[in-house]
């Protein structure tokens, strides 16, 4: 009797409980995923000991008008050796893939190379074993190796017993003294989660001691002694890594300006991921307003429909407590279902959040279920049903519930009026269009980027960075080179093979001033060491002479520049003689051509210089592959297999297509894109579930109505017609007005410099067409479905 | 003499429409004793259905006052007249009022969900109930399963449900047709004479005259009390509603 009555209620008030239940699975899933990316973002601790006086310090350099991160281990180490104020200060760098030849599959595995007090500056016990010491002091090339707790359950399966136990990365055997806790993470790094731990001296190539470039990636871990104001602290350690820098790296710093920052370590960690965070938080919180509008408006439909229920009950004794009480119980049971079906979507989300946001937002490795979000949906789930039997029973008054008692016929109870039903519709249909304007702008924006052209052939190419350093003679290195090359171009499928300096895409990159003829510096280029085959690859346009055999061998080499460069010269730039900050020799320019475009990251787009030049020996050389359509793609463990047979000591730095880089680029206007397509779909199922459940409603609780108009002679045509008619009305009003709305907000935001964008007019009109289709489907289907009953049986309210 | 149930002093209310306050109900007063068999009667609009949502305590008045078993009820807040409520008065009303998607037995149960009996005891006193209006084998069907006559009688059993003594009953034929319509008004009488107290509003003279005692309303006050059997009093009376509706027409 039961199951009957609830199935009854069910299929009754089907319209309201799906509309409840989809509205709110979809906008639960969107906040609770936020709210977990915010939790692990923002709000959980760091796995590290007071870190609240945790900072890092590192070095930047002015570069093309912005800051980029710079400095080197020598500056960094002079500056610990020197500076007062400072309780101890750490160090850590990263820059490459290790491979764990412990392992069949022989992974690569991210390597960390941290100073011997780093782990004590951080505060962190290990899991298993010890951390650096003395022992691994700088200059004792200890080979000691500290595995992360992923690295451990992820290739040692966790081993209790893994303490003691020899592993070879690449060509050396360490020892490993131990495992740290889970969750640790740097920042702009990930990976050391997963990675292993090697003192700051065993890096193959790296040498800390000695290096004069500049690195990126070296950073300072510090904490400030008692008492030490941090605003004091900062400008001294500026004023010494500036005063290290000239020292230690003195081209570099009449080059460029070199500066430093102290920020504390959450700060550093969070980076822009914070900006992007609270991009998420107004889409969800958007989204949550609307579901609220619609669940609202579908609520308030509810609650007059239920003034029937509450005037008997009112009448036969029940309290506005228990009717109140009662109300929030079969809402908290209600709400229960899609707060438990967006746990569990949330679950299933994790995955692919991490998958496509783990390159712009920190700590996505420790996104998982906490009970903070069980609470935060406890509390949604609590605080819907309070709205929704407080908006259920504000409904009614002594005097509705007697009109209610008092209604003598079927189907004249009290409704909800006309007007408070348009008005409702029409709020939701405005909120609509506002979030479908800024999402329509917001995706185009992101997809305008990541679809735009790189002017470049990018297709069926492979870049294969091979990495030569455990080969110390250089001419040696020159010959495998060589005959890589030459193996690779014998191979079936590969048609062309073509070698550079660097990768296309410049993951790492090569700038220096470039100088005229009297010295002065006409610009940073990138500077890429090329063969004469490596343009036309790329299917780069070029106006003036390409590269000949000649010239790769030539001590005076001609030179190609972009065409960005050369709209820095005045007049043709041909001819004219150039002269890099790393090459003493003048060089000519020959050639222009054409600009490659970096989707997603414009600020790569900056002036090249192309310098012929065959096999030079180095610890890294790129092959550029052109493979044809039948090449089934390199695979990794294949390649690496056809180098270690030419020489056991190669290794491989990177292998990928130049499809897949240029893609991994973009990667972040592809998140926003997904997640402003994510967010304009979900609003726009959201608007056609809470127009269809509001218009569902008005027509069911007007079935008696429209039976009249039917036993009187209408035709179900023209009762639609006036329906639909009915309902245009506020619809049309409300477009209208949010479309001017969104007109003068779009208008003002132009004004704004820092905001100007472009706007896409027509994809925001097809976007509103499209709406307005769902929209007019919404409020056709179920008058439609109402007008095909029987009139007697409407008649009868059966 | 039987126990006063009801007393009504002075009543008097007031709706106020577009502005304009209209006085529906003019200074009431009468008083019923327990068992007793009240019809209410008086043309459209004379306000016996305000006077019943007074009764029924689902209405205050603007003046005057209400005992319910001698306590004065007027004045109360709404939390306590939904307790008197739920213990004193059942309802019988003209469209019944049954709840569509609760079945027959959960219906004629709803009152005593109120007054805090578990369901078990909810269930037995409203199976119980149906038995006493001959619809026992209807407890677990809906409403709309029912003819008008049954529905009718369904909202009479729930009327029974807390065995509140007191019915308040509004047109309760007014939906039926004479066959169902006299059956329902059988019931009741046979409620009445098992100690049932009933205030029967209805404008069917037929059925008003089934009742113990009559009060005629006519624009807002008392036109008549008669008890049945007071022939002389009862005539004088009809004159004058005769006389009445024809200076309103």
């Amino acid at each position: 009797m039961f199951n009957s009555t609830l199935v009854r209620n069910l299929l009754k008030a089907k319209q309201y409980y799906a509309t409840v239940v989809l509205s709110l699975t979809l906008t639960l899933t969107i906040v609770f995923v936020v709210f977990s990316i915010v939790d692990t973002v923002l709000l959980k601790a760091l796995p590290y000991g007071d870190s609240k006086n945790l900072y890092v310090y590192q070095g930047y350099m002015l570069f093309n008008g912005q800051h980029e991160s710079g400095t080197n281990s020598k500056n960094l180490l002079d500056v610990k050796e020197t500076s007062q104020g400072i309780a101890d200060i750490g160090m850590y760098f990263s820059w490459s893939d290790y491979k764990l030849l412990e392992l069949p599959s022989r992974p690569d595995v991210p390597v960390f190379f941290g100073s011997s007090n780093l782990f004590e500056v951080l505060k962190v016990k290990p899991v298993l074993g010890r951390f650096f010491d003395e022992r691994e002091q700088l200059g004792n090339k200890q080979p000691s190796a500290i595995l992360s707790f992923g690295a451990w359950q992820q290739h040692f399966a966790g081993d209790d017993n893994i303490i003691g136990k020899s592993i070879q990365l690449n060509e050396r055997r360490f020892t490993v003294i131990g495992v740290t806790s889970d969750h640790w993470s740097l920042p702009d790094d990930d990976e050391v989660s997963e990675g292993i731990w090697l003192p700051l001296d065993m890096d193959e190539q790296f040498n800390p001691i000695e290096t004069g470039s500049i690195t990126s990636n070296v950073r300072g871990v510090m904490r400030l002694a008692d008492g030490q104001n941090l605003k004091f602290v900062t400008e001294a350690l500026i004023e010494k890594m500036q005063a290290a820098a000239v020292i230690n790296m003195p081209r570099a710093a009449k080059m460029y300006e070199l500066n430093a920052q102290v920020e504390p370590f959450i700060q550093a960690l969070r980076g822009d991921s914070v900006r992007l965070v609270w991009m998420l938080i107004t889409g969800a919180s958007l989204l949550t307003l609307m579901a609220l509008i619609n669940l609202g408006n579908v609520q308030v439909a509810r609650g007059m429909s239920r003034v029937k229920y509450l005037a008997v009950s009112y009448a036969f004794g029940a309290k506005r407590k228990q009717l109140f009480k009662e109300s929030l119980k079969h809402n908290f049971i209600l709400l229960s279902v899609p707060v438990l079906l967006a746990l569990f979507f949330t679950i299933l989300s994790f995955e692919l959040v991490q998958s496509i946001g783990s390159n712009v937002l920190p700590r996505l490795g420790s996104l998982s279920m906490s009970l903070n979000i069980v609470l935060f949906a406890v509390l949604m789930c609590a605080g819907i049903a309070l709205l929704f039997s407080w908006i259920e029973l504000s409904l009614v008054n002594e005097a509705s519930l007697l009109s209610s008692l008092q209604s003598s016929g079927k189907g004249t109870g009290k409704q909800l009026s006309r007007g408070v039903s348009h008005s409702l519709i029409g709020l939701q249909l405005l909120f609509s269009v506002l979030t479908l304007v800024a999402t329509s702008q917001v995706l185009m924006g992101t997809l305008t980027e990541t679809l735009r052209p790189t002017h470049i052939n990018t297709h069926n190419l492979w870049s294969l960075e091979v990495n030569y350093a455990l080969i110390d003679n250089k001419e040696e290195r020159k010959n495998l080179q060589r005959a890589i090359s030459q193996h690779f171009m014998a191979q079936e499928n590969v048609k062309a093979v073509s070698r550079a300096s660097d990768t296309r895409v410049p993951f790492i990159m090569n700038h220096q001033p470039l100088f005229n003829e009297k010295d002065f510096k006409i610009s940073n280029v990138r500077a890429a060491f090329i063969d004469d085959k490596q343009l036309s690859l790329f299917d780069m346009q070029l106006q003036g002479l390409a590269f000949t055999q000649d010239d790769m061998l030539s001590n005076f080499p001609p030179v190609i520049i972009s065409q960005r460069l050369a709209d820095q010269f005045s007049g043709s730039p041909i001819g004219k003689k150039v002269k890099l900050y790393a090459i003493d020799n003048f060089m000519t320019i020959v050639g222009i051509v054409s600009n490659t475009d970096y989707p997603g990251q414009s600020r790569y787009e900056v002036a090249e210089i192309f310098i012929p030049s065959v096999f030079k020996g180095g610890r890294t050389d790129v092959l550029l592959m052109q493979v044809s359509d039948e090449h089934e793609g390199f695979s990794l463990s294949d390649v690496y297999n056809q180098l270690t047979q030419i020489d056991p000591r190669l290794d491989i730095a990177r292998l990928s297509s130049i499809e897949d880089d240029f893609n991994e680029i973009s990667q972040d206007q592809r998140f926003g894109a997904i997640l402003a397509g994510g967010l304009s779909f979900i609003s726009l199922l959201m608007v056609i579930a809470g127009i269809a459940g509001m218009v569902s409603y008005m027509v069911n609780m007007r079935r008696y109505d429209l039976g009249v108009r039917l036993a009187m002679g209408a035709n179900n045509k023209r009762l639609l017609r006036s329906q639909l008619w009915q309902l245009a009305q506020p619809l049309m009003v409300s477009f209208l007005f949010a479309f001017a709305l969104a007109y003068f907000a779009l208008g003002y935001s132009r004004t704004i410099p820092q905001w100007h964008f472009a706007i896409y007019w027509t994809e925001m009109f097809l976007g509103l067409v499209l709406l307005s289709v769902f929209v007019a489907l919404a409020c056709f289907m179920p008058i439609a479905k109402v007008l095909r009953t029987d009139p007697i049986k409407a008649l009868r309210n059966e | 003499m039987k126990k006063e149930v009801l007393r009504i002093q002075g009543i008097q209310k007031s709706f106020d429409s577009q502005a304009k306050a209209t006085q529906v109900l003019k200074g009431i007063n009468f008083n019923v004793h327990e068992g007793e068999y009240v019809a209410i009667s008086g043309p459209s609009g004379c306000g016996k259905s305000t006077l019943l949502n007074i009764l029924g305590l689902l209405d205050t008045p603007d003046t005057g006052e209400y005992h319910i078993d001698g306590s004065l009820v007027s004045g109360m807040n709404g939390d306590q007249r939904a307790e008197i409520r739920s213990r004193r008065i059942g309802f019988v009303f003209q469209a019944f009022n049954l709840l569509d998607d609760e079945t027959v037995v959960d219906n004629v149960a709803l009152p005593l969900k109120y007054r805090g009996d578990n369901k078990l005891q909810r269930q037995a006193r409203a199976n119980e109930c149906l038995e006493m209006v001959g619809l026992a084998d209807k407890a677990g069907l809906f409403p709309n399963q029912l003819s008008g006559g049954q529905q009718q009688r369904v909202s009479i059993a729930r009327a029974l449900a807390a065995d509140s003594g007191i019915m308040l009953v509004d047109e309760p034929t007014g939906n039926l047709d004479s066959k169902n319509g006299d059956a329902v008004m059988a019931l009741l009488d046979k409620l009445n004479k098992q100690g049932t107290t009933i205030i029967l509003v209805t404008h069917d003279p037929r059925y008003a005259q089934m009742a113990h005692r009559q009060i005629q309303l006519l624009d807002g006050k008392v036109l008549s009390d008669v008890k049945k059997g007071d022939a002389s009093v009862e005539n004088v009376f009809k004159g004058a509603v005769e006389k009445s509706e024809e200076e309103h027409a």
